[in-house]
């Protein structure tokens, strides 16, 4: 997972980092448990796995206020205490809880949480993974069961081949302009995704210029660029990037420049449209070129 | 053992089973002994490398699964991690962590009465270049000059003075995990005379309540199995990070996970539970800075550590293979059971099958050495010990092969031709069959 804490220290010294989120959200706990001498644990061990598989350790709320809880099998539950002492409420694994008046304490084992309508409102109690995910993850991990791994790689590595390595769309979190120019060569039609849903359809202004809206950008997770034919010929993700920068770049050239010291092709056209708010029109030629050559393909 | 004997007269595949199992620990036994006491010389490298793979692949099946629980009465082992949050809101826009934080979290871990507490920090230098400390560094300092606990450091020397004018309460440890010549991370290294112990072993020590300043005692508490290995292999599992407001269990069971932000907020209950528990502070943010290659993956430092810590809590040995006892009752046992698996197979079972003199011959190694690997995974699951199932194998082909040679040349040898000629005329059979359909 580390990798995707891309960080890169360019010439100049300062750092950018990419803002990695957690790609381990979801993982949960484990039930085993066992006894303290090696056969009985060998016993009490498969006894559980094979007779209580849910034995997540539940988590105990205390409300005072309002909740709502949403049970594992997608029931809805709504609590209210006002005033008096608090009521006392046990969650199981997979249930989510969030506040919705007032205030909750939640303790996990020896972890305690504070809820509050008003800020960090939800809580989760992780479903633990089951033996069968287990057993087909140990499978893979030990090169049994790679087949399916194999051909997903050899997919991969055909469509690079094929497409050439797409650059990913990044931007600082502080790109300060309105709009985004994003030139990518032979595109007709962008659309705006965040997961399944589309979020918007971007019509080419000039010969595959767009210009999209900085506001919609934030709520992007993946951009795709198509031909007149309907042919994909640019599809990558959007991230946003913390960029710790020692110069505060105010003066859009200043940001183009310190986006352009990175020479991390991703950044370009945030480079490229500060270029062109600063009116750097020959600099900002030299970067759509590069652009036109180098975004193309897709990238996952 | 003495219920083998009565199989004997029950089943011929029992019989096998148990001549074979005889083989093979013998044939175990003795390369064992060569390789412990490098009776090869460098050609034991042979023998080692595939023996390493091997066990690496114990490792991948174990570290999905729970753990069995520590050794009785072993205190609760707390990680706060300097995640990614943490440190943009603690510590933001610094490259070093900011000391005076660090104090804060320190302080606050020391509220807890623990038995233990070791930060993973390079604190050698003072925050500013010149040797001037800042105010959070004068801060930390105070803080670990009166602390009533034993904190372990990774060097002899903090903000710029050394450890033991400091407070005689901060003990160095020996934090750098230990790379195999793969560049794999796979070992807790080995206590030597005069050298700091492993950051986890000092752990695991103070957990048991044994003083450091005692040198030779903490090394002690662990059983040390051959004195020629370089170190205890550690059982890794996958220590599990939740989502924000989201929370889970995890493998070890007696650990918790916690970012250093919600730490602070008094997200850890003071209790019974609590009170006197191990402490671990480190950064897994960036995640590039502190990665090492393990069997399971690039894993952080950190990780690393709890991962030798509770090895040493569960399995308490320092030991990498069993010892003499569990060799000669357990390994037979369950090479005998592994075999005898195998023989109801292939004897058994398939010997109906037309394509007997195949599955002789082919599947016959292969099932064996898959019972044998899943009875390694067991092993290492409960006991911690790395049971080499390569051996069994080896020793079980090495076994057949001098099986072939002693018994009786020439019927043996017609047999075989005998059994060759026979499969060699039943794919001639199908070949020609489908041939005929077409």
């Amino acid at each position: 997972m580390w990798q995707a804490a891309l960080s890169a220290v360019n010439p100049a010294g300062r750092m950018v980092r990419l803002l990695a989120g957690r790609l381990d959200a979801s993982v949960q706990g484990e039930p085993r448990k066992a006894a303290p001498t090696p056969w009985k644990h060998l016993f009490v061990g498969i006894v559980l796995v094979f007779c209580s598989l849910a034995l997540a350790g539940p988590a105990r709320l205390e409300l005072s206020g309002k909740a709502r809880l949403l049970r594992t099998d997608q029931s809805v539950q709504t609590y209210t205490r006002n005033g008096g002492p608090a009521l006392l409420l046990n969650l199981e694994a997979g249930d989510r809880l969030c506040l919705t008046e007032g205030k909750g304490r939640l303790l996990y084992g020896v972890r305690a949480f504070a809820l509050e309508a008003r800020g960090t409102a939800c809580f989760e109690v992780a479903r633990p993974r089951s033996f069968w995910q287990n057993l087909v993850a140990s499978c893979q991990d030990i090169g049994v069961c790679k087949k399916q791994a194999e051909v997903a790689f050899i997919k991969e590595a055909k469509s690079r081949n094929l497409a050439g390595s797409a650059p990913i769309l990044y931007l600082p979190t502080d790109y300060s302009l309105d709009t985004l120019t994003l030139t990518v060569t032979d595109g007709q039609t962008l659309r705006l995704l965040n997961g399944a849903s589309e979020l918007q359809k971007v019509e080419a202004q000039g010969v595959g210029v767009f210009t999209i809206a900085t506001e919609l950008l934030r709520k992007t997770g993946r951009l795709e660029v198509q031909s007149r034919s309907g042919l994909v010929v640019y599809a990558a993700p959007v991230y946003w990037v913390s960029f710790a920068s020692e110069i505060a770049a105010n003066a859009p050239l200043e940001a183009a420049l310190a986006l352009w010291l990175t020479s991390e092709i991703g950044y370009a056209p945030a480079a490229y449209s500060y270029l062109l708010a600063a009116g750097a029109s020959e600099l900002a030629t030299i970067l759509e070129a590069q652009i036109r050559r180098e975004f193309r393909g897709s990238a996952r | 053992m003495d219920k083998l004997p009565r199989q004997r007269t029950f089943s011929p595949h029992a019989r096998k089973a148990l001549w074979r199992t005889g083989l093979v620990v013998l044939v175990m036994v003795a390369s064992s002994y060569i390789l412990s006491n490098n009776l090869l010389g460098p050609f034991g490298a042979f023998i080692k490398g595939p023996q390493g793979v091997s066990l690496d692949r114990l490792t991948k099946v174990v570290h999905r699964w729970g753990s069995p629980v520590p050794v009785r009465d072993f205190p609760l082992v707390v990680l706060v991690e300097l995640e990614q949050s943490s440190i943009q809101e603690l510590s933001p826009n610094s490259n070093v962590f900011h000391r005076g934080q660090l104090a804060r979290i320190t302080q606050k871990i020391l509220s807890y009465q623990p038995k233990g507490l070791f930060l993973d920090f390079d604190l050698r230098y003072p925050s500013n270049e010149g040797g001037i400390l800042s105010e959070g560094d004068g801060r930390l300092l105070e803080v670990l000059g009166h602390a009533q606990v034993p904190i372990l450091l990774p060097d002899k020397q903090i903000l710029g003075q050394p450890l033991s004018s400091l407070n005689p309460k901060l003990f160095a440890v020996q934090a750098q995990v230990l790379y195999d010549g793969d560049g794999l991370t796979r070992k807790i290294p080995r206590p030597l005379p005069g050298q700091p112990v492993a950051a986890s072993l000092g752990l695991y020590c103070l957990g048991l309540g044994i003083d450091l300043q005692d040198g030779l005692r903490c090394p002690q508490s662990v059983a040390l199995g051959n004195p020629q290995s370089d170190g205890k292999r550690i059982v890794y599992r996958e220590i599990r990070r939740y989502g924000a407001h989201t929370e889970g269990r995890q493998l070890w069971p007696n650990l918790v996970v916690m970012g250093g932000l919600q730490f602070l907020n008094d997200g850890l209950v003071k209790s019974e539970k609590t009170q006197g528990a191990l402490f671990l502070v480190g950064r897994t943010y960036p995640r590039a800075d502190d990665v090492h290659f393990t069997a399971i993956g690039a894993v952080q430092g950190i990780d690393i550590h709890v991962n030798a810590l509770l090895t040493l809590a569960t399995y308490r040995s320092f030991s990498e293979t069993l010892a003499w006892g569990p060799v000669l009752l357990l390994v037979p046992l369950v090479v005998f059971l592994a075999l005898w698996l195998t023989y109801s197979i292939t004897d058994g079972w398939l010997r109906a099958s037309h394509f007997q003199g195949f599955v002789q011959a082919l599947i016959e190694t292969a099932v064996a050495a898959w019972f044998l690997f899943f009875a390694g995974v067991l092993i290492l699951q409960y006991t911690g010990h790395f049971l080499d199932y390569l051996y069994p194998i080896v020793a079980f082909q090495m076994g057949a092969l001098l099986l072939k040679l002693f018994a009786g040349g020439k019927k043996n040898e017609s047999k075989t031709d005998d059994s060759g000629q026979e499969v060699a005329d039943k794919l001639k059979e199908i070949v020609e069959g489908t041939g005929g359909d077409r």
